[in-house]
């Protein structure tokens, strides 16, 4: 076959290709939705088209061969070895390719299909959402709110276009893929349980300011602060106590002062990842975003799968990853510290988890305690299935299992990461130690585990048939 | 030349060009109402962003976007519709024949 006939073939596919088709069809309702101008829906478009031409070369070579190793794959299409590795996860999900258990990789039989980017309900219904509320920032029809802490699709507006899909970290995620594409130099040390990083701290705010709101070492606000001061950006996004109660409510803070407003961790789930919409509608540019394993997932994900909507929402400077082992609902909050450890919401001064224990510290000085395994069976649906502890796809990880109580553990996983801390450091924000082995075993330990348990949980899920999260 | 006849260019798919093309076509005309006369409210208009967008795609593996074009003429502008071919053949011969062909 020609490569001119291959090539048609290849573009006539993508032309009707789901994305493409809905996208091109909701043009007048996303246009109306304002959220995207012309220009951007036709960038967008034209991203897609080239997208998924590239997909369907790919599909074609995989059809040609009979059972072909990924690195075959990219010799015959003449892409990069991970430009093809990124198609054939997507192939996968469309159930277009599959992996057999040698490795190869063969077309699959196109059958009567489902939609293959069918819209997040699922997901949702599933209990498998983590509520990082990427699905809203990337709604091109504002369809999705958050409601209850789930997003709720608005039938009425939804155009079932699959972006919610592509945005989601729970539909299919490509957690190696992720890893190979950021990791990158002789100087990255690969662990077990809390994967690649290029240096590991214990460290601690120098400045007297943050202290006083800070969790543990203030690293994160420190890192924001120093970001700010420097005109680095614009911007960050984070989360702040909504209410007496702790509910929450994702923050977008532009300069220090409101960044200090926001200090400290907070238990309760919240879409922070969905004011990347704000970000955008308020005109800003560079964007710090602070947030849970699964949030950092979300940005990760669109950074390879949807790279040119995510460049109109905003232009992400860093990513700072918490340490999280599992997250609660303000229900489940309410009856953590309410109904087992008898102290009103209201008088929590402050929250923390230290040494196999969540801490609730009053606003009267006391302190009481209960053990995480106690309260584990109270944490969301999905955090079951997550496998990732310490913020293994954030620029910067920081948590406080490992270091002494007032410092707080960081890894620098990337170069980016790595020139914004360094900066910081000898900008006298932080000060900063290498950290001790005992602690790099003791997160390795707990990461470790996390990972052992959710993954069983989610390859039981992945028996069940339908609607696992796809790691690959 | 083949006539394809359909009740409204709305009815014209990208898929439908694309495939004229793919089996060889040098050229796809898409003749339909002018705008803001459709009697289905905006066949002709949707008929009109379906061939930008097959140009788009044309373009892209580099077979000419000007091999699909839509003309707006009525029942019974018979010189406007003798422009549009004229225009159309003009356009296809500075292209030249479609290389999928035999």
């Amino acid at each position: 076959m020609s490569e001119l006939r291959r090539r048609v073939d290849a573009i006539t596919e993508a032309a009707d290709s789901f994305r493409v088709r809905a996208f091109f069809t909701g043009e007048k309702e996303i246009l109306e939705a304002g959220k995207f101008s012309k220009e951007e829906y036709e960038r967008y478009l034209d991203y897609l088209l080239e997208d998924e031409f590239r997909r369907r070369l790919v599909l074609g070579v995989i059809r040609e061969g009979n059972g072909l190793t990924i690195d075959e794959i990219a010799h015959r299409a003449e892409f990069s070895r991970l430009e093809v590795i990124r198609h054939i996860n997507a192939l996968r999900y469309e159930e277009l390719a599959e992996r057999k258990s040698d490795g190869l990789v063969v077309a699959k039989r196109e059958e009567q299909r489902k939609v293959p980017y069918e819209k997040i309900k699922f997901i949702v219904e599933g209990g498998l959402c983590t509520g990082c509320g990427g699905c809203i920032a990337a709604c091109p029809v504002y369809a999705i709110n958050f409601i209850n802490e789930k997003p709720v699709i608005d039938e009425d507006k939804c155009i079932g276009c699959g972006i919610c899909n592509v945005h989601c970290p729970r539909t299919f995620f490509p957690i190696s893929l992720i890893r190979e594409s950021l990791k990158g130099s002789p100087v990255d040390v690969e662990t077990e349980g809390v994967s690649f990083y290029r240096q590991a701290f214990t460290a601690q705010t120098a400045k007297e300011k943050v202290k006083q709101v800070c969790q543990d070492g203030g690293i994160v606000t420190s890192i924001l602060a120093y970001l700010f001061d420097r005109g680095m950006i614009d911007c960050a996004i984070g989360v702040r106590k909504a209410d007496e109660e702790w509910r929450t409510q994702a923050a977008l803070v532009t300069n220090v002062d409101e960044l200090l407003g926001i200090a400290g961790t907070k238990y309760t789930v919240t879409p922070s990842i969905s004011l990347l919409e704000e970000v955008k509608r308020r005109g800003f540019r560079r964007v710090a975003v602070v947030g849970v394993p699964c949030q950092i997932h979300t940005v990760r994900k669109a950074e390879v799968y949807s790279s040119e909507l995510l460049s109109f929402l905003g232009e992400i400077v860093v990513l700072i990853g918490i340490f999280c082992m599992e997250n609660f609902g303000h229900t489940a909050l309410r009856e953590i510290v309410e109904g087992r450890l008898g102290v009103k919401l209201e008088d929590v001064a402050k929250f923390n988890i230290e040494k196999g224990k969540f801490y609730v510290h009053t606003m009267s000085g006391e302190e009481r305690s209960i053990p995480t395994k106690e309260i584990s069976v109270l944490a969301r649906h999905a955090c079951h299935y997550c496998p990732d502890l310490t913020n293994e796809l954030a620029d910067i990880s920081v948590g406080s299992i490992g270091s002494s109580k007032g410092w707080s553990t960081v890894l620098i996983r990337t170069k980016r990461g790595e020139k914004i801390f360094e900066e910081a450091m000898k900008e006298g924000y932080l000060i900063a130690n290498s950290l001790p082995d005992a602690g790099m075993e003791l997160l390795q330990k707990l990461a470790k585990g996390k990972r052992k348990r959710n993954l069983e949980a989610l390859s039981e899920r992945a028996k069940e048939g339908k609607y696992a999260t796809l790691i690959v | 030349m083949i006539v394809v006849r359909v009740k409204c260019t709305g009815r014209v798919d990208v898929k439908h060009i694309l495939e004229a093309i793919r089996q060889g076509a040098d050229g796809v005309m898409v003749v339909g109402c002018h705008p803001g006369e459709c009697d289905f409210g905006d066949g002709n208009m949707k008929a009109r962003q379906r061939v930008e967008f097959a140009k788009k795609v044309l373009d892209k593996v580099g077979l000419g976007g000007d091999r699909v074009n839509m003309y707006n003429v009525s029942a019974a502008e018979i010189g406007r519709f003798r422009d549009a071919i004229m225009d159309m053949i003009e356009k296809l011969k500075k292209i030249g024949p479609n290389p999928l062909r035999g």
